[in-house]
């Protein structure tokens, strides 16, 4: 309480709670404009921080899933060259089943086996296949995976993607774990066969049917590793978009602004300063001054 | 007895006559800043002794007094002292605050995270020219913002030091005005005092000081116990920077005096601190992030292989004053011989810089040898090397060497992208084994990065500043509260009241008729005396 009450000394309170209205009023109308409680890292320090993590959690999952779609392009695409190749295989089998039969003469023989050296160029092809410019058997060597005569020219190495953090998954074969180690692989058996028709020998034939079996069981085992890693990266992309989910909820918890409650402060406090200026008018409209006139 | 009435009458036209000037000076003074409102003291004349007893004399004015607290009036300054720190502490943060800070979308967070996600990109196609130009720019794109908020940072510190400069010349004028002041005072000169008073409190808001008053008015000011003004004297402050960078304030009186540990509040107070203290710590901070990333993107980067191998190399740092200490370990360096076969080199450093050059240089085709404290490594015609780690984990030699970087400089005013890997970006190092092309391990490790502890550190760096702007805005909205409060309590006692003022002219417009009725009645009694016969 004031026991003498002089003009200057209400015009400096009257100041001092504008002022500090009007800083208040300032904030909420920043945070009601932006939609934001957090602005600048005084806001809320500890928030901010926190904001600055998941912000940071939520730009890896964006790119943990750019690598997830990349590696399940890069499945299919394997899966489809795995599916021609079990095809091409079959094909073999049954040339090679109906020419070691008694059924079969030479000239059938001869003509099964220009068949099958064309089969042979389509499964080099597909041994060479490159998805977005990489030969996918060809480990990391940079080079194409076979040669004419069935030799793999690749090397051994292991093709990772990063699908969560420190989760790195291997998405490629190599040629020998599709077609087989060289002295007896895919692309060397089929001419081997073809050999074996041209040489009208039944007993081969017969031979290189076991063989073709075993090439055929080794592209359907990797077929479905395949497929079984394209689930668990699709696994892993349920789970990211669940965890973006989660995050940005956090995060908007953290730094959005509640905007009714925003603009209901807003308001009561508009109204605050409107009467404080209105109490400030009347009081100096009352003075011994106006009285004496 | 007649014209003793007629002398009282006349004492009190004068003396009301005075009181309606003195409230009339304080009318016109209603909105003088720190004005100290004036109060005639009236009191009466001493009898005289007649016949009839002793009668009064009348009235006369004993004193113009001038209305104030000396307490209150030095609390209000120390305040205003604490508020004008906390006012400049405040300005000087939230300009750190943000220069440091960011927002979601850009600003330096949201680059690291584009930077490493970059790695990212290229892990999935690692001979991909694209994907390696992007990284190039984005590269750029961080080590250009951190460096500009280093050197925003040292520019902060800059302004400060020529704020402080104007600050301490206005200090200079207000002492020397104190002082000349100090040689007119005299008690019952009003106005002096109240300027007096208003260049304490102006001073006030620059820095703390001790006020000492002597029994006629004249002020000793003294900081640290050093006179700043003393009778007729002012001393003066000046600037100084010590070898370390850090500021100094000296006071130049009868001898020289540093004063600056004494400075603690004031804008002055609030200047020298965020000058030594404040803008340091925030560079080092940056410094060490900026160390952080080089030292760590680069270990994985220099021990691994680009697209392209070297034939001649010159490291970027002086060994002679090495930024990173050179770690103890192994590594590795593949030589490309012409007809195309790898020898690999497993190389062992023990601290002895000599020997691990003789190492280098058993190896058929390759030179090393250091030339200005730089180390060069370079082969025969169509032979050519690369880099690779020795064990599981980079050793970091080859980094700290200077060899194969991808960032270059060691802190955040200097750090850079290689320029080698601009002119030519296939020598980022994306693989980690020779002769694979399409290996991309390096890429994915360097990317993984991006969850380590730099985003957290720097998270840190911004929460702590935060902290401080929102400590600061508390302490000022307080110490400004206590100030109001202060200066409404000195108003209540020193301030012009109009309503009081306009009371006091009517009452003294009032007895000045009536001492005017006196005379003229005193006058008709004297022609009633004199139309006597």
């Amino acid at each position: 309480m004031f026991y003498r009450v002089t003009n200057n000394l209400l015009l400096l309170q009257a100041l001092y709670q504008l002022g500090k209205q009007s800083r208040n009023l300032g904030r909420l109308q920043e945070q009601a404009a932006s939609g934001r409680k957090i602005l600048r890292a005084s806001d809320d320090p500890t928030g901010m921080m926190i904001s600055f993590r998941l912000l940071g959690q939520l730009n890896r999952f964006e790119q943990y899933k750019k690598n997830i779609d990349f590696g399940l392009r890069w499945l299919s695409y394997n899966e489809a060259v795995l599916n021609d190749l079990e095809e091409n295989i079959s094909k073999a089998m049954e040339v090679a089943v109906s020419q070691a039969s008694d059924t079969a003469n030479s000239d059938t023989r001869k003509a099964s086996a220009v068949f099958i050296r064309g089969l042979k160029q389509t499964v080099l092809q597909l041994a060479n296949s490159n998805f977005e410019g990489r030969y996918i058997f060809a480990g990391l060597s940079g080079k194409e995976a076979y040669d004419e005569a069935g030799n793999f020219l690749g090397d051994r190495g292991v093709f990772q993607i990063s699908i969560g953090e420190g989760v790195l998954v291997r998405i490629n074969l190599t040629g020998p774990e599709v077609f087989g180690e060289d002295e007896e692989n895919l692309i060397k058996a089929l001419d081997e066969l073809a050999g074996f028709l041209e040489g009208n020998d039944p007993e081969g034939i017969r031979q290189m049917l076991d063989k073709l079996q075993i090439n055929l069981d080794r592209v359907i085992e990797a077929r479905s590793k395949i497929g079984a890693l394209s689930s668990q990266l699709e696994g892993y992309k349920a789970i990211l978009d669940d965890k973006t989910i989660r995050v940005n909820s956090s995060l908007s918890e953290i730094v959005d602004a509640d905007l009714a409650q925003v603009i209901t402060e807003l308001s009561s406090r508009q109204l605050a300063y409107q009467a404080t200026l209105l109490a400030v008018k009347r009081l100096f409209d009352e003075t011994l001054i106006s009285l004496l006139r | 007895m007649f014209i003793w009435a007629l002398e009282v009458a006349k004492s009190a036209l004068f003396s009301q006559q005075t009181a309606i000037y003195v409230t009339s000076h304080n009318i016109a003074n209603v909105n003088t800043p720190d004005y100290s409102r004036q109060q005639v003291i009236l009191s009466t004349l001493g009898p005289v002794n007649l016949p009839v007893g002793y009668l009064g004399r009348g009235v006369w004015v004993e004193e113009v007094r001038r209305i104030y607290d000396r307490f209150l009036m030095l609390q209000v300054n120390f305040q205003y002292s604490e508020k004008s720190f906390w006012e400049t502490n405040n300005k000087v943060l939230s300009q750190i605050e943000t220069l440091l800070g960011d927002s979601e979308e850009s600003g330096l967070g949201a680059l690291m995270d584009e930077f490493f996600n970059a790695w990212h990109q290229l892990s999935l196609n690692p001979q991909g020219y694209g994907e390696r130009v992007a990284l190039l720019r984005i590269a750029e794109n961080l080590s250009d913002l951190i460096s500009y908020k280093a050197k925003s940072l040292i520019q902060t510190g800059k302004d400060l030091i020529k704020e402080i400069e104007s600050v301490l010349t206005d200090i200079n004028r207000l002492l020397s005005e104190i002082a000349q002041i100090n040689g007119k005072i005299r008690l019952g000169r009003n106005d002096l005092f109240d300027e007096r008073d208003r260049l304490l409190k102006e001073l006030s808001s620059y820095l703390n000081f001790t006020v000492l008053e002597d029994g006629e008015g004249k002020v000793t000011l003294l900081v640290g116990g050093i006179s700043l003004v003393e009778g007729l004297e002012a001393h003066s402050l000046t600037l100084e920077s010590d070898p370390s960078g850090k500021i100094k304030i000296k006071l130049q009186g009868p001898g020289t005096f540093d004063v600056t540990s004494f400075v603690s509040l004031g804008k002055l107070g609030a200047l020298i601190k965020a000058e030594n203290e404040i803008v340091p710590s925030f560079l080092e901070k940056l410094d060490e992030f900026a160390r952080m990333i080089i030292s760590e993107v680069n270990k994985l980067h220099s021990e691994a292989e680009g697209q392209k191998t070297y034939t001649r190399i010159e490291g970027l740092y002086d060994l002679t004053n090495p930024p990173f200490q050179v770690p103890q370990g192994t590594f590795q360096i593949c030589v490309y011989s012409p007809n195309g076969d790898v020898g690999i080199h497993q190389i062992l450093f023990d601290g002895d810089l000599q020997n691990l050059i003789d190492q280098l240089n058993t190896i058929t085709g390759l030179y090393a040898e250091i030339k200005n404290g730089k180390l060069h490594i370079y082969t025969d015609t169509r032979y050519s090397f690369s880099f690779a780690r020795g064990e599981r984990e980079s050793s970091g030699i080859v980094s700290a060497l200077g060899l194969n970087l991808f960032f270059t400089g060691w802190d955040a005013s200097t750090i850079g992208v290689n320029p080698l890997l601009r002119n030519d970006p296939a020598y980022i190092s994306v693989a980690t084994k020779p002769k694979s092309p399409d290996d991309n391990l390096n890429a994915l490790l360097i990317g993984e990065l991006g969850q380590g502890p730099f985003k957290e550190f720097y998270g840190s760096v911004v929460g702590e500043i935060g902290l401080m702007v929102k400590d600061a805005q508390k302490r000022f909205e307080v110490s400004e509260g206590l100030l109001q409060s202060l200066q409404a309590r000195r108003e209540e006692i020193s301030g012009v009241s109009l309503d009081e003022e306009m009371l006091n002219l009517i009452k003294f417009q009032r007895s000045y008729e009536a001492a005017a009725k006196i005379v003229g009645i005193v006058d008709e009694l004297l022609e009633t005396l004199i139309s006597l016969r």
